[in-house]
């Protein structure tokens, strides 16, 4: 596994010294940012994991808060402030304009750390959700691309109406899982939804008939009965 | 119809009363204006003295960490940060210190006859020692009358004033310092500066620690040594003041008086 990347942003050579020490040591790999100049490269040409940057950066040209402003604009990566000023009012506006956390300083390298390692896990997890979301779904004969919303049974385009797209997505997403009436509803139509079981009869069936060889002995969308319904993991798994 | 004389005459006075509050009116806004710039500057002082303290936490919480063994080296470099970071805070904080009490006017200077040369030698030797990328010439009589002043104090004066001068970007990297004497004073004057020191000296005079800062990018610690440089050249007598020459160059002027002035 790659080390995470991580772009340190502050005009205080003994800081920068101490945190890259601190997080090189920890098998992080730190890029420092000192100046404007380097601060606009660095953002604009490579990709980092996690940004920390000191609040307390003023130059003439730009100032902390812009900076932040800036990443968020560029990546969706978590960014740490550290400032000298615990005012709440900073502290919003610092969260506000795309912050992730904000520690004040002078603060314990423990504590440092402690978020470091909170903020990329979270970064993570995002990533996983994000290749999950997009990731073509292939379970027995059946494919899902979500990014052009194509369904295919044995290489056959297979063409549903949105909601049923939308049932049968969330579905072979959870596969493998039992999900309630409730909750398929509420996912599918909305959280107003949750009592209307008749649209998942109407609904489960129309899927049914489009992707099952044998509508009446399903072997992709299996009823767990008085409960919900489970997409099989493989056709194996009925 | 000839006016009332009693009825004019009170017309004038209500006006000039119009005037003098609209005077202290404007002369109440510049001191608020400058309280704030005050503040400021502290505020910004406070700012980096936390920075300092920042590093040496930081420094200090990583060698007892114990996740992690830290080799010699490491160890070494963690403190050295907690070195120069103590430093950084304890020359501000005699840097604040000297501010106050000469704006407080609790410095017990010793005004005593000195040669202004001597002084000088000893101040620029210590810049040639600290400061090795500036080329300072200095050009001065061999002898002359002395001035009263208090040696030690007017040496750091001189050093502060330089220190900014330098680290400001307010010379390049040539500086030429001219003694003169006239009759009763001595004319020092601080060559090869720029156009930026007329503003930044105007807007010490008007205590607008806030636009030196923000508006002549002086940094707070700068601006502290320029206060206190001008703080305590004042109090030994000396003015301070920017000269323009025919060629459109400046130079900081400072006129020291003699002792017979004195």
């Amino acid at each position: 596994m790659n080390a995470a990347k991580i772009l340190l942003i502050s005009e205080e050579p003994n800081i920068l010294r101490i945190l890259r020490r601190n997080l090189t040591s920890r098998g992080y790999d730190v890029a420092i940012a000192l100046d404007d100049q380097e601060v606009a490269e660095m953002i604009s040409s490579d990709e980092f994991d996690l940004y920390i940057l000191d609040l307390d950066f003023k130059s003439a040209k730009i100032d902390g808060l812009a900076i932040c402003c800036h990443i968020r604009e560029l990546s969706y990566a978590p960014i740490i402030v550290l400032s000298t000023i615990g005012a709440e009012t900073l502290k919003i506006k610092a969260l506000d304009l795309g912050a992730d956390d904000y520690l004040v300083m002078p603060f314990a390298m423990g504590e440092f750390l402690a978020r470091v390692r909170s903020a990329l896990r979270r970064w993570a997890t995002y990533q996983i959700n994000t290749a999950n979301k997009n990731k073509v779904i292939l379970i027995g004969d059946l494919m899902i691309d979500p990014e052009s919303r194509l369904v295919t049974i044995k290489g056959s385009e297979i063409h549903l109406t949105p909601i049923e797209y939308d049932l049968l997505y969330y579905l072979a997403q959870n596969s493998g899982k039992v999900i309630t009436h409730r909750k398929l509803l509420q996912s599918v139509w909305g959280a107003e939804y949750g009592e209307e079981r008749e649209y998942l009869r109407v609904f489960i069936s129309q899927l049914r008939r489009k992707i099952e060889s044998n509508p009446l002995r399903p072997t992709y969308i299996l009823t767990e009965p008085g409960v919900g319904y489970r997409f099989a993991r493989d056709k194996r798994d009925k | 119809m000839n006016e009332d004389p009693n009825i004019s005459s009170t017309s004038m006075k209500l006006e000039e009363a119009q005037e003098e509050i609209l005077a202290l009116r404007r002369q109440l806004d510049e001191l608020r204006a400058q309280n704030q710039a005050m503040w400021t500057l502290l505020a910004e002082v406070s700012r980096r003295l936390q920075t300092s303290s920042t590093s040496i936490k930081a420094a200090a919480s990583s060698l007892l960490e114990h996740d992690i063994f830290w080799d010699g080296s490491n160890q070494h470099e963690f403190l050295e940060a907690i070195d120069t970071s103590v430093d950084q805070g304890a020359d501000l904080i005699t840097l604040m210190m000297l501010a106050f009490r000469s704006e407080a006017n609790t410095l017990e200077l010793q005004l005593e006859p000195h040669t202004l040369q001597e002084i000088l030698s000893a101040v620029l030797e210590t810049v040639a020692i600290e400061k090795p990328e500036f080329n300072v010439v200095f050009d001065c009589p061999p002898v002359g009358t002395p001035v009263l002043v208090d040696y030690e104090y007017l040496a750091i004066g001189l050093r502060l004033l330089l220190d900014v001068l330098m680290e400001s970007g307010m010379v390049s990297s040539q500086l030429t310092l001219r003694l003169v004497e006239l009759e009763g004073s001595w004319l020092l004057d601080i060559l090869d500066t720029q156009e930026s020191v007329t503003e930044a000296l105007n807007h010490l005079c008007q205590n607008r620690f806030d636009e030196l800062m923000l508006v002549d990018h002086i940094s707070p610690e700068n601006v502290l040594k320029f206060f206190t440089a001008s703080r305590i050249i004042q109090l030994q007598n000396i003015e301070l003041d920017v000269q323009m020459g025919e060629q459109g160059e400046t130079s900081l002027r400072l006129t020291i008086p003699t002792v017979s002035k004195a």
